[in-house]
């Protein structure tokens, strides 16, 4: 009896320190419904197909090919562990893996700066990317538009791809999708150049590098590519890719960190348009507001005229009656917060060290995307149309936060704690509010019968930083109203892109 | 009188049942004593050291602590947090040991626990955390030496939250754990007791769908808390109506992730440390009546507070079930 306690009990140890293996959700293999043929004609976000001279392959006949071929069927045929573990990883689609690869990386550079001695910050230096603070800090704004140039990118890759794919029509193995260039590897091309224009660091280089020089050959190593559709794809990838950096390089982020005079101007003016009490930072010291000037970046599907009237109305002032009630509704919360909605604060959190909630919006429409077996060359379509929604939900929440410069509610009071960290910018709009509606404006244009769960999703992301106490009900309301508005310029262009 | 109360003495000691993240202490009556951050709770000494009850006596247990640090290992780097200042915590437990025969003693423990930070705008969190029970055998006798096996096994009683370091009140991670003592009783009322064990601790669910360990995002609602192994060595002295123990233990994660400058702490963090301390139980004049006082100074950690002082008192009664004769 003893013996056989003794034995149950030591069975339970072992079961429970080797179950350290945690249930993962992963992606299933891309088997796409459609080849897209027309999608060669949908419309890029930078010119055309055509600005991208990619000379006709050799015929199928010619010897230069046969002997091509020759070599990657003797590759495929020989493959490594390694090789036909990359075959794994990779099957499940390269515009979903390379989303992902930029999650990881937005998460591992999602870190604040630390303050110096003299309680000062050093902002992160894109010239000394290893160097503390490192660059980039990927906070959600700077995520926002990281997503957005890679999700442009590989859109505008693979829609010049596909127009010189049926151009020039030439198949290496079996089914209806011609190979040259190959999708697989202008994927690479364009994505991991516009990730190593984003995270100059050594160690995401070499991350990078790897993922690409493995990327971009899988074709090959499935049996589906010659090293001449490699090769064009990967010039045409790198053309496209050096667009969308040159555009970056001028979107005005590089100003968008402000300092501490700009800050106080904005302040000024909030208070000159009648605020009473301007936001200040709760960190200890206390820390020039994230991205102040990011309401300045541009946009991809509207312009400044439209951010400015789309702005939302004034908020509540702050001796307002409406003010007091959606206060005392944070305090409640902050004292009397249920399970349930600490684990929906802590659901949308998305904070230090995460890829933010513009990644957690690319991990929602991936899942949905797989559902929906949508082919590489959709998936890139939605993930741009989504994403630069996002980044254009970033622009606009920046400028309203720092224009109206409205304070937090534990900053009016005090004695309120939060569930979650305290933002270090203005309160008024939700960020959360307004990504997430310009999101699911979107998807819901995507996937239209996911409308109700995914408004659902919106209001109870943007509800979650009530519960958490770093927001008014009116700036998680107001947010998700704009985030709409901004949502749906995205939409009408996706309507209008041959693609719908 | 004198046999009855080192029969208390023993008792008392649960500290390490619990286990729950980490906390020991040693000396025999403690209980608690958590630990920095993440961690937690304790159990009793009692399965750390080489004292026991005599059969049926039941020892009943009110235990009280407090700790805070103002310090933390992020990694093996210590370093202040001025949005944190210092973190105190606040422990209240009950803990019952009962003596089934000579040989066999069973545990029970169960804390309560509340922290609060000065500093900063996050809230401190409480509640109930886990229960341990244990057992110890003594299946080994020779001279004045004996051999003691302990196993224990510990689980969550309350929905608190695990992902909320440093303020969450534990990793609301199921435990078992085997031990084994080794008690030598020396001159002078002397003893030393050198004790060694696994702690194997299961997965916990956290509220988001992925995280970052630090080389790779996991997409996952569940997170490894890494198993521990404990070590601790005491020496006491055992006379009239005074016992006092002086300790050093140790746990030392077998896995997990180091938290990244500046980041956050996970319950998938490597939390170790080495703390020293004193243990001492007055046998008060009334009948069956102990009390006790305890403090212990965290010297070494990793990914945990550098707890500087913990501090905590206990009152301990006993019942008698023995058939009167």
């Amino acid at each position: 009896m003893k013996s056989r306690i003794l034995s149950i009990f030591f069975i339970s140890l072992f079961a429970l320190s080797c179950s350290k293996e945690v249930e993962r959700t992963s992606l299933r293999p891309l088997v796409p419904t459609s080849n897209e043929p027309n999608a060669g004609t949908w419309k890029m976000y930078f010119g055309v197909a055509t600005d991208y001279a990619i000379p006709a392959p050799k015929e199928t006949s010619s010897a230069e090919y046969k002997a091509e071929l020759a070599e990657a069927q003797k590759v495929a045929s020989n493959l490594t562990a390694e090789q036909k573990s990359a075959l794994t990883y990779w099957q499940v689609g390269a515009v979903g893996r390379w989303n992902e690869i930029a999650r990881e990386l937005i998460a591992r550079y999602n870190l604040a700066p630390e303050p110096n001695e003299n309680g000062t910050y050093s902002a992160p230096n894109s010239a000394k990317p290893d160097t503390l603070p490192y660059f980039p800090f990927a906070n959600p704004p700077y995520a926002s538009r990281a997503y957005a140039l890679i999700s442009v990118a590989q859109y505008d890759a693979l829609v010049a791809t596909w127009a010189y794919k049926y151009k020039y029509n030439r198949k290496t193995n079996t089914d209806d999708l011609p190979d040259y260039p190959s999708e697989d590897a202008v994927i690479a091309a364009a994505s991991s150049r516009v990730l190593k224009f984003l995270f100059p660091g050594s160690y995401p280089t070499q991350l990078i590098d790897n993922r690409y020089e493995e990327g971009r050959k899988v074709g090959i190593w499935a049996g589906k590519n010659v090293q001449s559709d490699v090769d064009a794809a990967d010039v045409l990838g790198k053309a496209v890719a050096d667009k969308i950096i040159a555009y970056a390089k001028a979107d005005g982020t590089g100003s968008a960190g402000g300092n501490l005079t700009i800050q106080a101007q904005m302040a000024e003016s909030a208070m000159a348009r009648g605020l009473k009490t301007a936001w200040k930072s709760l960190d200890i010291p206390a820390r020039p507001g994230m991205l102040m000037k990011f309401g300045e970046v541009k946009t991809w599907n509207f312009d400044k005229a439209t951010r400015d009237a789309i702005r939302p109305a004034a908020p509540p002032a702050l001796d307002s009656e409406a003010f007091k009630k959606d206060l005392a509704e944070v305090k409640h919360y902050a004292n009397n917060i249920t399970r349930k909605q600490w684990s929906i604060v802590q659901f949308w959190a998305d904070g230090l060290g995460t890829s933010t909630p513009p990644g957690h919006w690319n991990q929602i429409a991936m899942d949905l995307i797989r559902e929906a077996s949508m082919s590489e060359i959709r998936t890139a379509r939605a993930l741009a149309l989504m994403n630069t929604a996002i980044h254009d939900a970033g622009v606009c929440c920046w400028d309203t936060k720092y224009y109206y410069f409205y304070p937090r509610p534990n900053q009016v009071d005090p004695s309120i704690k939060t569930a979650t960290g305290t933002p270090n910018f203005p309160s008024f709009t939700s960020g959360h509010a307004t990504f997430s509606a310009a999101a699911v404006s979107v998807l819901s244009y995507i996937f239209p019968s996911q409308q109700t769960s995914l408004d659902a999703m919106a209001k109870e992301a943007s509800e979650s930083r009530i519960y958490g106490a770093i927001h008014y009900r009116f700036d998680s309301e107001v947010g998700l109203a704009c985030g709409k508005k901004i949502g749906d310029f995205a939409v009408a262009r996706g309507k209008a892109d041959g693609g719908n | 009188m004198f046999f009855v109360f080192h029969n208390f003495g023993t008792t008392s000691n649960f500290k390490e049942l619990n286990h729950y993240k980490m906390k020991k202490h040693l000396l025999t009556f403690t209980c608690t004593c958590y630990l920095l951050f993440f961690t937690k709770m304790s159990l009793a000494q009692t399965t750390q050291d080489g004292l026991m009850m005599s059969k049926n006596e039941l020892c009943l247990v009110l235990n009280y602590d407090k700790e805070s640090w103002n310090q933390y290992w992020e990694g093996e780097r210590l370093r202040n947090n001025p949005n944190i200042g210092t973190l105190s915590t606040q422990m209240a437990s009950f803990m019952a040991a009962y003596g089934v025969t000579q040989k066999l003693n069973v545990f029970a423990v169960l804390p309560y626990i509340k922290n609060e930070a000065s500093a900063g705008t996050m809230t401190g969190l409480q509640g109930v955390q886990d229960l341990s029970i244990a057992a110890k055998y003594n299946f080994f006798s020779y001279g004045k030496m004996q051999l003691f096996g302990v196993i224990g096994a510990s689980v969550p009683v309350t929905d608190y939250v695990p992902d909320f370091l440093p303020f969450s009140i534990g990793l609301h991670s199921k435990t078992a754990s085997a031990r084994l003592i080794v008690h030598q009783l020396l001159p002078y009322g002397i003893h030393v007791t050198a004790q060694g064990g696994y702690i194997a601790r299961s997965k916990t669910n956290v509220d988001r769908t992925n995280y970052y360990t630090g080389n790779e995002i996991e997409y996952s609602h569940e997170m490894a808390v890494p198993d521990q192994v404990s070590t601790s060595l005491r020496i006491g002295v055992n006379k009239k109506a005074v016992l006092a123990e002086a300790f050093i233990d140790n746990i030392t994660a077998t896995s997990g992730t180091d938290i990244r400058r500046y980041d956050m702490p996970l319950p998938a963090n490597k939390m170790d440390w080495t703390r020293v301390g004193v243990f001492v139980t007055w046998h008060t004049p009334i009948e069956n009546f102990s009390v006790n006082g305890h403090f212990s100074h965290v010297i070494a950690g990793r990914n945990v507070g550098k707890v500087e002082a913990s501090y905590g008192a206990q009152l301990q009664y006993i019942l008698n079930f023995k058939k009167k004769k």
